[in-house]
C-alpha cells in the first residue's frame, strides 16, 4: 500500500494573518497540511505529523509578541508532540511563542532562556521589514537538512520584536557548540556583521533562528512562506537568488521554480518523509 | 536646569490588554483565585529642560497638545504622577509591577515627533508600564509571600510561571502603595 503523505497543522491562533499564505507553502511540499484552530480538540491535533506556527500578531502582541499564545493549553499539546520528535516550526511571531513558552532553546527543562525583544536600529524604532540576508551555521536542525554551513539564503523579515537576547551570558556559546543556531544575519555574500542592516534588529550573536537540542523544534524571526516561489525575490536581490530572479524575467516556468523559502520548508518536510518512508 | 516630569496615561475605555493579561492569569496560569483585578498604565519619563517642575509640566502638556504620541484625549487620561514614588499613588488594595525594556525604552520617535511639533526644552523620553494588580487578598502590607505571589505573576520564568516581564529582555520593580519598591528582575 503506498504510505500516505505527512500531516501538517498549520496553528491558527487569534490574531495570526500568515496562516493561509504559511499553508500554501507547506503544501507546496508534498504533504498535506490544514490549518487547525488553537482552541481544537488536542487529541486530534496530537495526530498530525509536524506543527508550523505561523506569523502575524496573536492575541494583538498584548503584553508581549508571544506571552499569551505561549500559556493557551494548546501548547500542550505541541509540546509532547515535540517531545516524542515531531517537527516544530516557528515563523515570526510563531518563533515569538516558542521561545515565550520555553519550548526553544530548551536547555533548561521547560524554563524561558530568552526573549525576543524590540529592534534595536539606529534613528528609528518600531515595525521594520526587509530581505534579510541568512547565513547557514549548523546543519543538525530541522530547518537545514540539506544545506551547507556558510549557505546565504535570502528571507525577508517583518517585526517590531525579533531581537534574540538572554540574560544567561553562556547560553549563546552552548547554542553555538551544541549546533542549535540555525542561521544568522550576514551580508549578501555570507559574512557575519553586527551592523545595520545586515543585522536588522540588533539580534545578539545576529541569531536569526534556533532550535531546540533534538533539532526538531526551529523558531525562525525571518518569513519562508513569503518567499517559497522564485516570483517572491526581487530582482534587485543582492546575490545568486537576485540573479536566478533576474535570469527568469519573462519565463513562466521558471518563475514558479522554489525560491529560498522553499528550501527551509522543504528540509522540515524531508524529516517527515523519512519518519513516513514517504 | 533639568526636570524629571512623570506622566501617567491610561484609557478612558476598556483595555483589551489588562483584560487579555487578566483571562490570560485566571484561565491559563491558575490565579484566579489570587487576582481580583489588573489594569495597564503607560509611564513617560520626560527630562524637561525648565526652570521649575510647573514649567516643565506646562511644556509636557504643550507636547501632549501638539503631538499624538503620548496620548490620544479622545480615548485616553493623562495625570502627572508622584516623581519620588511609582507606587504612591496607588489604591491600597493595590501592588504595582512596573515593567521596563532593558534596551529600547528610549523613544527617539517620541522625542523627534516632539521636537517636529515644535516643543522646545525636551531633551530625553522613557517609556515603561506600570500593571496595577488588585488581589483578592487586599492584606498585603508586610505580608511576607506577598513578594512570592508578585513574581509568580510578574516574571516569566517558565510557561505556567510570570506573565508580564521576559526577565531577559526586561527589568521589573514591585511597587507598593506604602511606597516600598522591591525589584522582581534586576
Amino acid at each position: 500500500m503506498k504510505p500516505t503523505a505527512p500531516r501538517v497543522a498549520v496553528i491558527r491562533f487569534p490574531g495570526l494573518n500568515c496562516e493561509n499564505e504559511t499553508r500554501r507553502a507547506v503544501l507546496a511540499q508534498g504533504v498535506d497540511a490544514d490549518i487547525f484552530m488553537w482552541n481544537g480538540p488536542t487529541d486530534e491535533l496530537a495526530g498530525y505529523d509536524g506543527y508550523v506556527l505561523p506569523g502575524g500578531f496573536s492575541y494583538q502582541d498584548r503584553v508581549r509578541a508571544g506571552a499569551i499564545a505561549a500559556k493557551d493549553r494548546i501548547m500542550d499539546c505541541i509540546i509532547a508532540q515535540a517531545a516524542a520528535g515531531k517537527p516544530v516550526l516557528g515563523i515570526c511571531n510563531g518563533a515569538q511563542i516558542l521561545i515565550e513558552s520555553g519550548l526553544v532553546p530548551g536547555l533548561g527543562d521547560g524554563q524561558v532562556e530568552m526573549g525576543l525583544a524590540r529592534n534595536i536600529m539606529p534613528d528609528r524604532d518600531g515595525y521594520y521589514s526587509r530581505w534579510a540576508y541568512l547565513r547557514v551555521e549548523s546543519t543538525e536542525t530541522a530547518a537545514t537538512v540539506g544545506m551547507v554551513v556558510g549557505e546565504v539564503v535570502p528571507v525577508p523579515i517583518a517585526h517590531a520584536e525579533g531581537r534574540f537576547v538572554t540574560s544567561d551570558p553562556g547560553l549563546v556559546e552552548r547554542l553555538r557548540s551544541n549546533g542549535q543556531i540555525a542561521f544568522t544575519y550576514a551580508t549578501p555574500d555570507g559574512a557575519f556583521s553586527d551592523d545595520f542592516p545586515w543585522n536588522p534588529n540588533g539580534s545578539t550573536a545576529g541569531i536569526a533562528a534556533i532550535s531546540n537540542p533534538g533539532g526538531n523544534v526551529v523558531a525562525m524571526m525571518p518569513h519562508p512562506e513569503r518567499c517559497s516561489w522564485l516570483y517572491q525575490v526581487p530582482e534587485t536581490l543582492a546575490g545568486e537568488w537576485g540573479r536566478r530572479r533576474r535570469a527568469a524575467r519573462g519565463d513562466g516556468t521558471m518563475l514558479i521554480a522554489p525560491g529560498p523559502g522553499a528550501l527551509v520548508l522543504r528540509s522540515i518536510c524531508e524529516r517527515l518523509f523519512a519518519a513516513e518512508g514517504v | 536646569m533639568v526636570q524629571n516630569v512623570r506622566l501617567a496615561v491610561r484609557l478612558k475605555i476598556t483595555d483589551n490588554e489588562a483584560f487579555s493579561a487578566l483571562e490570560a492569569l485566571h484561565a491559563k496560569m491558575g490565579l484566579s483565585g489570587v487576582v481580583a483585578g489588573l489594569a495597564r498604565e503607560t509611564l513617560w519619563d520626560l527630562d524637561v529642560e525648565a526652570s521649575t517642575h510647573e514649567a516643565a509640566r506646562a511644556r509636557v502638556e504643550e507636547a501632549i497638545s501638539r503631538t499624538n504620541v503620548f496620548l490620544n484625549p479622545n480615548k485616553h487620561y493623562h495625570s502627572f504622577a508622584p516623581a519620588e514614588s511609582v507606587g504612591a499613588d496607588l489604591e491600597p488594595d493595590e501592588v504595582g509591577v512596573v515593567v521596563t525594556d532593558r534596551e529600547g525604552a528610549d523613544s527617539p520617535r517620541a522625542l523627534a515627533a516632539v521636537a517636529r511639533a515644535g516643543v522646545s526644552g525636551i531633551i530625553a523620553v522613557r517609556m515603561r508600564t506600570r500593571w496595577r494588580i488588585r488581589l483578592t487578598s487586599p492584606a498585603i502590607q508586610g505580608h511576607p509571600e506577598a513578594l512570592e505571589l508578585i513574581k509568580r505573576i510578574g516574571v516569566t520564568t517558565g510557561r505556567d510561571a510570570g506573565l508580564l516581564a521576559n526577565p531577559h529582555s526586561q527589568s521589573a520593580v514591585a511597587v507598593f502603595p506604602w511606597g516600598e519598591q522591591k525589584p522582581l528582575v534586576a
